[in-house]
């Protein structure tokens, strides 16, 4: 008896959850925007940037905003119909990996617009992909690094072997041969975006071997990078946003990228009728990339010469950074 | 471990049917399990300022509040089911295979080599990438279970160590070799001739749950009916008692670990061949390791790991609408799922040392009872 009461007592519940979960009707709403990250929101740096993105939408474009971080492959298509589902006009995911799940929901899902960012999935109505040009950047930064090695041996620490990674250090290494023929260039790749320790072994591995200027691109392996370069005299330098605060002392440049322009610039867009499903390439000519402030190790000549080579990405006079996008 | 309920219920004088009384009983520990995890959880949430009966609403309602929700749930089961069952398989041999998410890549790599690389008619061109799939979990189990059963190395650790060889080895083939031209790390898409078909139109279910529950099946009578599963039965019981009564305890081993790994890779076919098409780093979300809480919820038997999969699939599917709908972060959606694991588990153990218990005792007047339980 006391045993049959349990299970009563348990459908009850249940079915009271139902019935509560069942009446609360979702009304579509205009201004709505949903986020899917594959990462956590606060890694401080490629998901993160997405989030301050989000947050900008919020803040500054007065919309409703939704985030579901941690996101798995196997939940790309249920997560994107069910903020469709929802009335969401925005549905923004945020990596290379949504292609396939977006192509298929954008097209079920005519009056949503769906915004890919670090991908090409796009179909000339309402699914646009957004681009970091990462080749320019990883070559600019590849120019303070040549120019700033004094043993000529420079360090690139790297997560996933993805593309617009892959673009950036295609870049760094295309400046590096042009500016400092003598230095060579050691790569690691960690394989892991959230594992620290992995990035700081790698870059102790560097340090090991002589290396005094290293680039990190790779969310997690960029606080194990910075860990190890802090208390030396080794040059750091970010990716995705201002890492200053990650080694303060070691610290000379990041190449900071701004999704929340990018957001801002398609939204409106959007909302004017004139976002049309594009591929859309963004860096430093539309303000999406820029740098960080350099660090006080860095020589006035020295920032002249960066300077001057991002001018002339802007303008579009370098244009060969090693094949990448 | 379900096979002394008979004389459990032999033994008892209810008014309900043995039968009925041994389901009532092997339900509640998971019901009790579920309930007590929802409620610590529904304190997180309250935490957290959000009405957690309306939060399990949602997540009901994600699970199966209608069609589309309810065909989600059942096709994040299908790799569940046969993930699950490969290690329930191999646990009946107490071989732990730990190694069923590395197996599941293996599957996953040769099934879409044959639907993007072979050219044959539809029909014949599925089964041959299944059997791919199956082959290469297949093969990638073995080894392990050779290494146990001729060198006497803990599969524990085998199985765990080839994981990331598989993973870092599937990583490699998609950047290089299989990967498609342009832009993304990810192979080419599986042709059409070899995709599981869709069962209900204009929903995500595919044929593989139709397989996973043949499987399911297969395993049942496989472990109950025949020899070699009799011979695995022994071995799981007593490996030592199995060698002096004749069994080639090496030979049970390894043929153990290949069907267990080609159950593994058949759920990373089935995923590849029905939903996704295509393979990208980071395909599986630890179906392998689910598969582990799977069979131990379902009692490791086949029908128990069925349903061990089905209320895994649907707690995942809900949660995501759950977390979506509510804004809870999804912190607090992976703390209820891990509840209910360790709930489960510790009620099973709990009844497990119940029931131990409960033979030690009798065990002088029903030796028969437990010598039967022993290896079944």
């Amino acid at each position: 008896m006391k045993r049959f009461s349990i299970i009563l007592l348990c459908v009850v519940m249940v079915t009271t959850a139902f019935v509560a979960g069942c009446a609360k009707k979702e009304e579509p709403l205009a201004k709505k925007a949903a986020m899917l990250l594959s990462g956590p929101a606060n890694d401080g740096g490629w998901n993160q940037l997405a989030y301050e993105g989000l947050m900008t939408l919020q803040n500054e474009k007065g919309f409703e905003v939704a985030l579901t971080e941690n996101v798995k492959q196997a939940d790309h298509l249920q997560l994107l119909r069910n903020y469709a589902n929802q009335g969401y006009k925005y549905i923004i995911a945020h990596g290379y990996e949504y292609g396939d799940a977006l192509t298929t929901v954008a097209e079920e899902f005519p009056k949503v617009t769906f915004i890919q960012i670090g991908g090409v999935a796009h179909n000339n109505k309402n699914l646009n992909a957004v681009l970091f040009t990462s080749a320019e950047a990883g070559y600019i930064t590849g120019v303070l690094a040549a120019l700033m090695t004094k043993t000529n041996k420079i360090g690139l620490v790297g997560a996933v072997e993805i593309p617009s990674i892959k673009a950036d250090f295609e870049g760094f290494k295309k400046a590096v041969a042009d500016f400092n023929p003598n230095a060579r260039v050691i790569e690691a790749w960690t394989g892991s975006w959230t594992d620290i320790a992995k990035g700081k072994e790698a870059a102790l591995a560097q340090i090991a071997q002589g290396v005094d200027v290293i680039m990190a691109n790779g969310d997690a392996a960029n606080h194990g990078a910075a860990e190890a370069v802090r208390g030396t005299n080794v040059l750091y330098i970010g990716w995705s946003r201002d890492q200053k605060e990650y080694a303060p002392d070691n610290h000379i440049v990041s190449n900071v990228q701004s999704v929340s322009a990018i957001l801002v610039n398609l939204v409106d867009k959007g909302e004017a009728g004139e976002l049309k499903g594009e591929l859309h390439i963004m860096g430093y000519k539309e303000g999406a990339q820029y740098l960080s402030e350099f660090g006080p190790q860095v020589p006035e000549s020295v920032r002249q010469r960066v300077m001057q080579v991002v001018q002339d990405v802007i303008d579009g006079k370098i244009t060969d950074f090693g094949g990448g996008q | 471990m379900t096979a002394h309920e008979p004389s459990a219920a032999r033994r008892s004088s209810g008014r309900i049917g043995p039968a009925l009384r041994g389901i009532a009983s092997s339900l509640l520990t998971p019901i009790l399990a579920v309930l007590a995890a929802f409620m610590v959880g529904s304190v997180v949430i309250g935490v957290l300022k959000v009405n957690p009966l309306l939060a399990y609403g949602h997540l009901l309602r994600g699970a199966v509040g209608n069609l589309g929700q309810l065909t989600t749930t059942l096709v994040s089961s299908i790799p569940l089911i046969f993930a699950g069952l490969a290690v329930t398989l191999a646990f009946r041999a107490s071989v732990w295979n730990i190694g069923a998410e590395g197996q599941l890549y293996m599957g996953a790599l040769l099934a879409v080599w044959a639907g993007t690389a072979l050219r044959l008619p539809a029909g014949l061109h599925l089964l041959v990438a299944l059997a791919f799939g199956a082959a290469g979990g297949s093969l990638w189990a073995a080894i392990p279970g050779f290494l146990n059963a001729r060198r006497g190395l803990n599969e524990v650790i085998t199985t765990i160590l080839m994981n990331y060889i598989a993973i870092w080895f599937v990583a490699y083939m998609i950047h290089y070799p299989l990967r498609e031209p342009g832009w993304n790390p990810q192979t080419s898409q599986v042709l059409a001739s070899a995709r599981l078909p869709i069962l209900i139109e204009g929903t995500s279910l595919h044929a593989g749950i139709i397989l996973a529950l043949a499987a399911a099946a297969v395993v049942h009578i496989l472990l109950t009916r025949t020899g070699l599963g009799f011979a695995i039965r022994m071995v799981g019981a007593n490996r030592q008692a199995a060698r002096y009564a004749g069994v080639n305890v090496a030979a049970v081993t390894v043929v153990t670990m290949a069907l267990s790994g080609a159950l593994a890779g058949l759920a990373g076919a089935s995923e590849i061949l029905g939903t996704r098409y295509r393979l990208l780093e980071g395909f599986s979300p630890g179906w392998g390791f689910d598969a582990i809480a799977v069979a131990l919820v379902g009692r490791t038997t086949a029908l128990g790991t069925i349903l061990g999969a089905l209320f895994f699939g649907a707690l995942r599917t809900g949660a995501n609408v759950m977390q979506a709908s509510t804004g809870l972060p999804v912190v607090a959606v992976y703390f209820i799922q891990g509840l209910v694991v360790l709930f489960m588990i510790a009620g099973s153990a709990a009844n497990f040392v119940r029931k131990s218990a409960e033979r030690r005792k009798e065990a002088g007047t029903v030796d028969r009872d437990t010598g039967s339980a022993a290896i079944s």
